[in-house]
């Protein structure tokens, strides 16, 4: 139950941060586009580093709203939950948000069905004990 | 459009099946948005984005209806069943 809350925070904490990052003009709605690339970016299985998939996915993002935003506009971030207003500080860095994506996907391996895993890849699943993720009993 | 980014970064897509995996992976996402985005209108509100994060199983808390788990724990026994004790990995588990 503790799991389950403890995870259930979790991602409503990413839900909140995405929604922020992706929609900096406080609308009601993004454009679909944007999402599709963006979850590309941030499922990129060939990336090899949280700080390489950060990096591009802050490239894409400064393209995505470069005709849109101004810089030196004051943004102003609404929790789309909670209503209240959020400070520009609270919003995760890029690199926060790409780990906390990663901790809910939890899935460190970028193919399907491999079964050529490294030594250094075997030893942290077993180092985080998460082999039952990847193992089917 | 990541193949282009990812050419100017460190990492390069050096092998086929490498290319083919992004392919398979990026078709697997526009197809879960535009599923949640029935009337083409190419624009998603908060709730379709935790609409999209659940179908791609980043949340397993949040959207979940319990009517479906009994249905995703068959998939999975058929998968087993399929795979046998191979191993299971995948971007939609």
């Amino acid at each position: 139950m503790k799991e389950q809350y403890k995870r259930r925070k979790q991602e409503i904490d990413f839900y909140e941060q995405i929604w922020l990052t992706l929609n900096p003009e406080n609308k009601d709605y993004i454009k679909s586009d944007i999402f599709i690339e963006f979850l590309k970016i941030i499922f990129s299985p060939i990336a090899s580093s949280i700080k390489e998939i950060s990096l591009v996915l802050k490239q894409f993002l400064q393209a995505a709203f470069f005709l849109t935003l101004n810089p030196e506009d004051l943004k102003c971030y609404i929790s789309p939950i909670t209503g209240h207003q959020i400070s520009e500080e609270e919003i995760w860095p890029q690199e926060k948000l790409v780990k906390e994506f990663l901790n809910l996907k939890r899935n460190l391996l970028a193919y399907r069905d491999t079964h050529n895993y490294s030594k250094k890849m075997k030893d942290d699943i077993d180092k985080m004990n998460v082999r039952y993720i990847f193992y089917c009993k | 459009m990541m193949a282009i980014l990812l050419n100017s970064s460190k990492t390069k897509i050096s092998n086929n099946s490498h290319k083919i995996s992004l392919l398979k992976l990026e078709k697997d996402i526009e197809e879960v948005v535009f599923n949640i985005d029935k009337e083409k209108s190419r624009k998603l509100s908060f709730l379709d984005i935790g609409y999209c994060l659940s179908e791609l199983r980043i949340f397993r808390e949040l959207f979940q209806n319990e009517k479906e788990k009994p249905i995703q724990q068959k998939k999975f026994i058929t998968y087993k069943k399929e795979f046998g004790g191979s191993i299971r990995i995948s971007l939609i588990t």
